[in-house]
């Protein structure tokens, strides 16, 4: 094909009509993505459903092939992120990732977002931390996902590393599903720095292609 | 509230709101004589533009509310947007001489991003016509193309039923708003393509309920252009010196796409065209399986986990 010129990309905000597939976000919630990732369809090729899945590749692939294209992922990510992003915003902001299901000391511990979030910014903060492992949520049947109570106590905010105290947080995930780890996220952070502006920042929000997927799903 | 804070509430992302440029994009078509050619113009003259940059957030909000209520209206509550400026925005759309800058949707948009084949031509075919579309249909849908046509009557819902009797996707561009059924007796399976297939138009939802049926038929070519820029090549079944199906022959030339046109149609005494576009590039097809080797690879389908 000659496909002469390349698409812009620019951050959609999460908005009012798509509170319905993120159920536990309301519209005060600033949030940002770059793609939507089709759930539930056969075909997985788009480049954004591609992206994702080479990020979640799992960490028992270390030193494979499959391997190097997570890595690329990740760094794709952070590279659209940086182009993307109000560079007065991103010099202003604390990024935190998303503590990965794992725990650090877990040997299926994966650090693909603290990797992301180093790659496009100097100013990153692994200010929350989990203090033990849990289901990964992509693994999980549903009913079976840590509810955000549950998080919200497996959680801490690291002392260590609240000085200075930020002013911008900007939480970091791969895919915004029902918003469950953002918001307990949001709410450690927003208790421990009741001033900050927080916001969420992800790789790609979940879809559906058709209502009949969206009923099994909430 | 620390002086770090203070200035942190107020420093803009700069993201797109998808809603707010929908109701641009709505507005945009509201304004007189406005045409997709129009638009494209303005939109090659401001490189990097959104059509929010043209309309003001009010009246944004507003057109968006309003289209958004006559799409319920209809029954539709679900439906996607693709942006030009936005991510999963399919660039071979930019290859269109009028590229659409924004458009709706319904059903799964990755099928955008799979191989495709367009399988179109007149709404009154023979029978001879009808079989070869299905002939077709089934040997690109079995080498693992999807196959997209316009939901007309005619060839174009052959090719779509063909398509699902393969359970292979298919892609419907269509020419009327994405909340209209056109025509009538294919409400079926356009319902069919929307909920399990890709449903496309990038026609304005109240631009086209404002004016009569005779200034909506010219969305119909339009979505030809887009239909032959999605798609990696073009077959022509069956089409007389007049059909809007020749509206997608030329767009298919000018966006570098194969155009293929069946043998038959050459020893017709009354068409010209055929050999008009084979002299522009076009390709005979004497042999239908020679068409799989013009082709380029189908996307392979995979299984999600």
């Amino acid at each position: 094909m000659t496909s002469s010129q390349n698409s812009p990309l620019r951050l959609r905000r999460i908005e009012k009509d798509d509170l319905p597939l993120h159920t536990f976000l309301s519209e005060a919630d600033e949030c940002y993505y770059l793609y939507e990732y089709t759930s539930g369809r056969n075909f997985s090729h788009s480049p954004a459903n591609d992206r994702i899945n080479n990020l979640k590749k799992d960490v028992r692939y270390k030193g494979t092939a499959a391997w190097g294209y997570k890595d690329g992922a990740v760094l794709q990510c952070a590279n659209e992120f940086k182009q993307t992003l109000n560079p007065e915003f991103l010099a202003a902001a604390v990024i935190v990732p998303v503590p990965p299901s794992k725990a650090k000391s877990d040997p299926a511990y994966d650090d693909r977002m603290l990797r992301m979030a180093q790659a496009m910014s100097g100013n990153v903060r692994e200010l929350v931390a989990q203090t033990a492992s849990r289901q990964a949520a992509h693994a999980s049947q549903p009913g079976e996902r840590t509810s955000i109570d549950e998080l919200k106590k497996l959680y801490v905010v690291d002392e260590a590393l609240t000085q200075p105290e930020p002013g911008l947080v900007v939480i970091l995930d791969d895919v915004l599903t029902t918003g469950r780890h953002y918001v307990a996220m949001r709410d450690i952070l927003r208790g421990r720095f009741p001033n900050a502006r927080i916001a969420g920042l992800f790789v790609a929000r979940r879809v559906f292609p058709t209502e009949g997927d969206l009923a099994d799903f909430i | 509230m620390s002086p770090a804070a203070a200035l942190a509430a107020t420093i803009e992302v700069e993201a797109i709101s998808p809603r707010i440029e929908m109701g641009a994009y709505e507005a945009l078509w509201l304004q007189k004589e406005t045409t997709f050619k129009r638009i494209a113009d303005r939109f090659r003259e401001h490189p990097g533009a959104l059509p929010s940059n043209f309309v003001d957030p009010a009246t944004a909000e507003l057109t968006q509310q309003r289209a958004a209520a006559r799409l319920a209206a209809a029954g539709i509550n679900r439906f996607g947007i693709r942006i030009h400026g936005a991510g999963d925005y399919p660039v071979p759309l930019r290859d269109a001489k009028e590229p659409v800058e924004l458009l709706y949707y319904r059903g799964s948009w990755e099928l955008a991003f799979t191989t495709s084949v367009a399988i179109v031509g007149t709404r009154s075919p023979t029978a001879e016509g009808v079989k070869r579309a299905e002939r077709l249909a089934r040997m690109l849908a079995g080498a693992g193309y999807t196959i997209t046509s316009g939901l007309a009557t005619g060839i174009d819902t052959a090719a779509h039923r063909t398509a699902l009797t393969c359970n292979a996707p298919t892609i419907a561009v269509i020419g009327t708003h994405i909340g209209q059924v056109y025509p009538r007796e294919n409400a079926d399976l356009q319902k069919e393509i929307a909920t399990n297939h890709l449903l496309i138009s990038q026609v304005p939802v109240l631009r086209s309920e404002q004016q009569d049926y005779r200034a909506n038929r010219l969305f119909f070519p339009e979505r030809n252009k887009t239909m032959s820029a999605l798609s990696a090549a073009t077959v022509i079944v069956e089409a007389g010196e007049t059909s809007g199906t020749l509206t997608q022959a030329r767009a298919a030339l000018h966006q570098g796409r194969k155009l293929f046109i069946l043998d038959n149609l050459f020893q017709r005494p009354d068409l010209t065209w055929p050999k008009t576009f084979l002299e522009k590039g076009a390709i005979r097809v004497r042999n239908e399986d020679d068409i799989l080797a013009e082709l380029p690879p189908p996307t392979k389908a995979h299984r999600e986990g």
